[in-house]
């Protein structure tokens, strides 16, 4: 008995050991500590994609701006839009155009850029079938170009024999020419989006379905290794025209790492620095700490966080209860224990950093419990059920969720909690696929510094279930909004007079619960220094894209 | 020579007593001599009665985030040792820690208690019918609990809850309690099986006794030890499982308060304001270890031998 | 011998079988939609259905479960549209991590419990008795990943002894640490009764009469008792270990399957959280097939039974 006792047991040490072993063998070695020139950070959650026809989120634009390069790019210290790999200009009609690239552009692989490449690049993420298994995110923003209706072909693959949009030729070597059906304001600002970046047509083929993993640009930095969920290294791209003599050495980006542990390897000296908006447990750290305090950063942004009504039907179809929830929400309370004071009150569609902003409007809403009961009167409410929808993913959108159920439960109604998923973008419409919520906490952060991107994407019929997710609809906001669009922008216009009166519509209106502007904020470690002298480190300071870190330099420390 | 009411559970007991007691009698004595066990029993019998009291005597609301409730930039309070106001401070949304500390109670204590019933409901009357009736339906039912043992508990538990689109308390522990029976039958049906070959049994059956009869006053009585004290242990580690549930955001819906949801919120605020997550740790430790403590306890009255 | 290796594998057959059965209805129910996510905000109606229909998923739920069992059989767990990665790539990457960070765990409640136990039963009825029982009890009470938190604060950037979280060889202590103090309980209660057991033994006073040192006949015949008792539990311990390790790796960044399936729950990924959970079932059966297979050679009784 003793010695089968014996066996077993060692049999089973065996295959411990055995088991151990391996996985030993299959473990990584620490991500690259403290070392000088190395850009270390984490993101809380994945990197989605490295293919433009993917790209939807703000996490991948990181690696996407080093990685690619786009026609046009936005200057790095501030939002105007000057030449990115090519040059441009502009007919006066505002339809055509004209891109010529500039000289020696190459991609990392040594492949020189044509024409043909640019091409390639726009047509493919403008296919209704881009990337064989669906159409691209953001191939809705080249919609005016001529050409594209017939390309896209209503979502499905285009038809035999064509190879791309009438609209996007090529009229003699290193020159593309985009013709537009309608003027467009912000067309180059579209252009400009990481879904415009220029790929190399003959890596895309030769990987297929994975691409991403070979992904191949003229930015600065190439891909060294991507080990997908957890971490991605870039390093230099020697040949680019944007690389830089000094720029890091590596740039380690960890993926899905909670923000608590992010910060505690900020304190620790790991990261380089912790990118926002910070929660407010982090932001309670740094109030209590000078050194955290003298390396805190905050900014305001164009971004908006509201709560959307499904409109419809009841009960938010009704303006008297919706007017009812406005009131009945404190958003002071919302401002100060969700994000500490460091957000401003929402007062109307736009923030106030985008042209068309009424300056009039101050506090539409104020907090009034008693107002809203009377209104929730009115309105006829019998007590139905009310569902909110919410991101659960992060525990300030727990809170905000549970603080505004609390205090729609104090005048009376009947609200359930029902959090959901959030990829990528947030679909409120897509959850229970029949519209069966009537509140969902959205919100929206500018794709470019229009007014455009606000009030028609957000509350036009026109895109009413996609981005105007609780179909708001007015005939007089909706005029007023399609007329503004296609008027010229320039300061004091008569197109910043329709938005502005547009604004004032959707508030009486009360088409959502107007909630706070966003804010930005962000801790930088001290030997975290700006490349050209006399400019801020753009983590802080850039309103579209994400921080470019080949313009940073990295301190021995 | 008549035999005592109460046949002893089937292990000998192997020391004698001075008194001639009921095994019941000795049971007992032995469970009051052993402190923790007492210490667990009272730690239960007070969780219980804070669970029933709890709304009477919570000095504020759980629910309600008071705008005084948190800094001037909207950081949690810390303890004020007033009993009517913010007690033992507030969370990062201006609620009082005291009144959902209180309130917490209840939801531990009726996902505990209902989902353990669930279980042992489900998993006695398998067991019962297994150990008792034998044969292929013995196989059968074996065969079943064996598959339904291999599912890992929690993952399942988790995927089915997932699953649900409005969740309310019962939902999580009908899903703990649906899930999780095995255990209790596999226990029930050995337990059954050795009862059933004793020898009064076997003679009761031969006159002629009729199996319910059988069942409630023979089997019965001697499988109950086990299944008393695996029930207070199941009891124990549902609470911890809802706790689990709740601190990965899939347990209680809101605005139900509960002690796994605290310690998700609280979690992150270890650095700063590390009480929000003591106070909910202590109070799932204690109900937790009550009841652990208790079926420890039940274990060694019942059993003395393997704590010998 | 033969027939009964023959039923263990029918059995664990029919059991992953059953497994795969129930989770994937249990899935089917949640709800989401991969065409959405693959065509984005701005998708029309009309995209949306072609791509619905060329990823099949109009066809009756009959078909596609037979489907999915037959690419399970073939290894094959399913595309993920949200990680944009197959699920068997993932979970074969994280499977390995986890399977290492159980082993550490169960290596520390051994050796935190197997003390423990063994001194409890010496020194039984004092003091000391009672305070290790109350300690090791309070530890399976408390929940892992407070314990873990408390960790990793502590040692991990107080003290700075060990890394922060995340995968390294140093960096498995910790979370196996705290799931090893919550776990060790069970251990030293059978270590405790199986030393009282061998104590009392009439081998061990025989040996003790031929004057061998009585710490090294306690030491043998105690280990030797307590063997199948604590083998058994173990089996039982691997199991439910991966409901533990989920949070745990969580809190420690160790991305093993625990970490992601906390990933898939909060992206309600069903693809993902179906795959994790069918790998790590079947690897249980699998395995808990195997035990009882080396059982039966090395005791063979047991076939009979």
């Amino acid at each position: 008995m003793a010695s089968s006792t014996w066996k077993r047991w060692s049999m089973a040490m065996a295959g411990v050991a055995a088991l151990a072993m391996t996985a030993a063998v299959s473990i990584p070695g620490p991500a690259g500590a403290a070392t000088p020139q190395v850009i270390h950070f984490s993101f809380s959650s994945n990197i989605e994609t490295l293919d433009p026809t993917e790209w939807t989120d703000t996490t991948s634009m990181t690696p996407m701006q080093e990685i690619y390069d786009t026609l046009v790019e936005y200057n790095p210290y501030s939002s105007k839009i000057v030449p990115g790999i090519a040059n441009y200009s502009v007919s006066k009609n505002g339809l055509t155009y004209t891109f010529t690239l500039k000289k020696g552009i190459k991609f990392s692989n040594g492949d020189p850029v044509t024409a043909q490449d640019v091409i390639y690049s726009i047509n493919r993420v403008t296919r209704g079938d881009a990337n064989s298994s669906g159409a691209a995110p953001y191939g809705f923003a080249y919609a005016d170009i001529v050409g594209y209706t017939q390309w896209n072909n209503g979502g499905k693959t285009p038809p035999a024999g064509m190879s791309g949009m009438s609209g996007v030729t090529s009229p003699s070597a290193g020159v593309v020419q985009i013709k537009l059906q309608t003027p467009e304001a912000f067309f180059l600002n579209v252009m400009a989006l990481m879904s415009a970046v220029i790929v190399d047509p003959a890596v895309v083929e030769k990987y297929g379905q994975n691409y991403q993993l070979h992904a191949i640009g003229t930015g600065p930095y190439k891909l060294k290794s991507w080990n997908q969920g957890h971490q991605m290294i870039l390093v230099p791209n020697t040949t680019s025209w944007r690389y830089r003599k000094g720029e890091a050495s590596q740039i380690v980006m960890d993926e899905n790492v909670n923000p608590d542990l992010a910060l505690l390897r900020y304190q620790q000296g790991d990261y380089a620095f912790l990118l926002g908006p910070l929660p407010s447990e982090v932001y309670a750290k740094i109030l209590g700490s000078a050194t955290l305090k003298s390396q805190y950063h905050d900014v305001t942004e164009n971004g908006i966080v509201y709560l959307a009504f499904n409109e419809t039907k009841a009960p938010f179809n009704n303006v008297y209860m919706r007017q009812a929830v406005n009131y009945a929400v404190n958003k002071q309370l919302l401002i100060k224990d969700i994000t500490n004071g460091r957000a401003a009150l929402m007062t109307q569609m736009l923030p106030p950093g985008i042209p068309g902003y009424n300056k009039s409007i101050k506090n539409p809403y104020p907090y009034n419990p008693t107002l809203a009961k009377s209104l929730l009167k009115k309105a006829g409410y019998k007590g139905q059920a009310i569902n909110f929808i919410y991101p659960s993913n992060t525990s300030d959108h727990i809170r905000t969720a549970e603080i505004i159920q609390n205090e729609l439960k104090a005048i009376g109604m009947n609200v359930n909690l029902q959090g959901t998923s959030q990829v990528g973008n947030y679909w409120p419409l897509e959850d229970n696929q029949k519209g069966n919520w009537n509140i969902a906490w959205t919100d929206w952060f500018q794709d470019y510094p229009d007014a455009q991107d606000f009030m028609y994407n957000l509350a036009s019929t026109d895109a009413c279930g996609a981005t105007n997710v609780g179909c708001y609809a007015n005939p007089q906001f909706q005029s007023l909004v399609k007329q503004a669009d296609a008027l010229p922008q320039s300061e004091n216009s008569q197109r910043n007079i329709d938005y502005a009166k547009a604004n004032e519509i959707a508030v009486k209106d009360a088409a959502w619960v107007f909630l706070y502007n966003e804010w930005n904020d962000d801790l930088v470690q001290p030997w975290m220094t700006p490349a050209a002298s006399g400019q801020n480190l753009m983590l802080y300071l850039h309103p579209v894209m994400q921080p470019e870190y080949n313009l940073m330099n990295v301190k021995a420390h | 020579m008549s035999l005592p009411v109460e046949v002893p559970p089937p292990t000998p007991s192997g020391f004698a007593d001075e008194k001639i007691r009921t095994p019941f009698q000795t049971a007992v004595r032995r469970f009051l001599h052993n402190k923790l066990a007492v210490f667990g029993l009272v730690l239960v019998i007070i969780m219980v009665v804070i669970a029933i009291i709890a709304p009477s005597v919570a000095p504020m609301s759980p629910y309600t985030s008071y705008p005084d409730g948190t800094t001037m930039q909207g950081l949690p309070l810390p303890p004020t040792w007033h009993w009517h106001h913010f007690f033992l401070g507030t969370d990062s949304s201006g609620r009082d820690e005291m009144s959902m500390l209180l309130f917490g109670t209840q939801v531990s204590m009726e996902v505990g208690f209902m989902a353990t019933a669930i279980t042992l409901v489900i998993g006695v009357i398998i067991g019962l019918i297994s150990g008792y009736v034998g044969g292929w339906l013995d196989n059968v039912l074996m065969r079943i609990t064996d598959v339904v043992l291999a599912f890992p508990l929690f993952l399942f538990v988790i995927l089915l809850r997932s699953v649900v689109s409005h969740p309310t308390v019962a939902t999580v522990y009908e899903v703990i309690g649906i899930l999780g029976w095995a255990g209790i039958a596999r226990i029930t049906r050995g337990q059954t099986l050795s009862a059933r070959k004793l020898e009064y049994v076997e003679s009761a059956r031969a006159v002629g006794v009729r199996t319910p009869k059988i069942l409630a006053k023979h089997i019965f009585p001697n499988i109950m030890g086990p299944i008393v004290v695996y029930a207070t242990l199941l009891i124990a580690s549902n609470i911890l499982l809802e706790s689990a549930l709740s601190f990965l955001s899939i347990g209680v819906p809101d605005p139900t308060v509960s002690w796994g949801k605290m310690i998700n919120l609280g979690l992150s605020w270890y650095q700063t304001d590390p009480l929000l997550i003591v106070w909910p740790g202590i109070a799932i430790a204690l109900a937790t270890l009550g009841f652990n403590l208790l079926g420890d306890g039940l274990s060694d009255a019942l059993n003395p031998r393997a704590g010998e | 011998m033969g027939p009964y290796i023959v039923r263990r594998i029918i059995w664990t057959i029919v059991t992953i079988w059953a497994i795969l059965t129930v989770t994937y209805f249990i899935a089917w129910l949640v709800p989401s939609d991969p065409a959405r996510l693959i065509a984005g905000q701005h998708a029309s109606a009309a995209t949306l259905a072609s791509i619905r229909h060329a990823l099949g998923l109009n066809k009756p739920l009959w078909y596609r479960y037979l489907v999915f069992a037959n690419q399970f059989i073939h290894g094959n767990l399913g595309y993920d549209y949200i990680m944009r990665r197959t699920v068997s790539g993932q979970v074969l990457q994280a499977a390995p991590l986890t399977a290492y960070l159980a082993v550490v765990a169960v290596a520390f409640e051994l050796l935190i419990g197997i003390p423990i136990g063994i001194v409890a039963a010496v020194k039984r009825y004092s003091f000391i008795d009672n305070f290790l029982r109350f300690v090791s009890i309070l530890g399976i009470s408390m929940p892992t990943y407070w314990v873990g938190s408390m960790l990793l604060l502590l040692v991990g950037f107080k003290l700075g002894w060990l890394p922060l979280g995340g995968v390294s060889p140093l960096g498995v202590i910790l979370p196996a640490l705290s799931v090893g103090i919550t776990g060790s309980a069970f251990y030293a209660r059978i270590l405790r009764s199986s030393t009282l057991e061998t104590m009392r033994a009439d081998y061990v006073r025989t040996a003790r009469a031929k004057g061998l040192r009585e710490s090294i006949v306690l030491f043998k015949h105690t280990i030797r008792n307590s063997l199948i008792p604590v083998v058994t539990y173990l089996g039982l311990d691997l199991g439910g270990l991966l409901g533990g390790l989920i949070v745990t790796e969580y809190i420690f960044n160790w991305s093993g399957l625990g970490f992601l399936l906390n990933q898939a729950i909060g992206q309600d990924d069903s693809s993902l959280i179906m795959g994790v959970t069918l790998f790590s079932a079947s690897a249980i059966v699998i395995m808990n097939f195997v035990v009882d297979i080396v059982y039966a050679f090395l005791d063979p009784r047991v076939s009979y039974s």
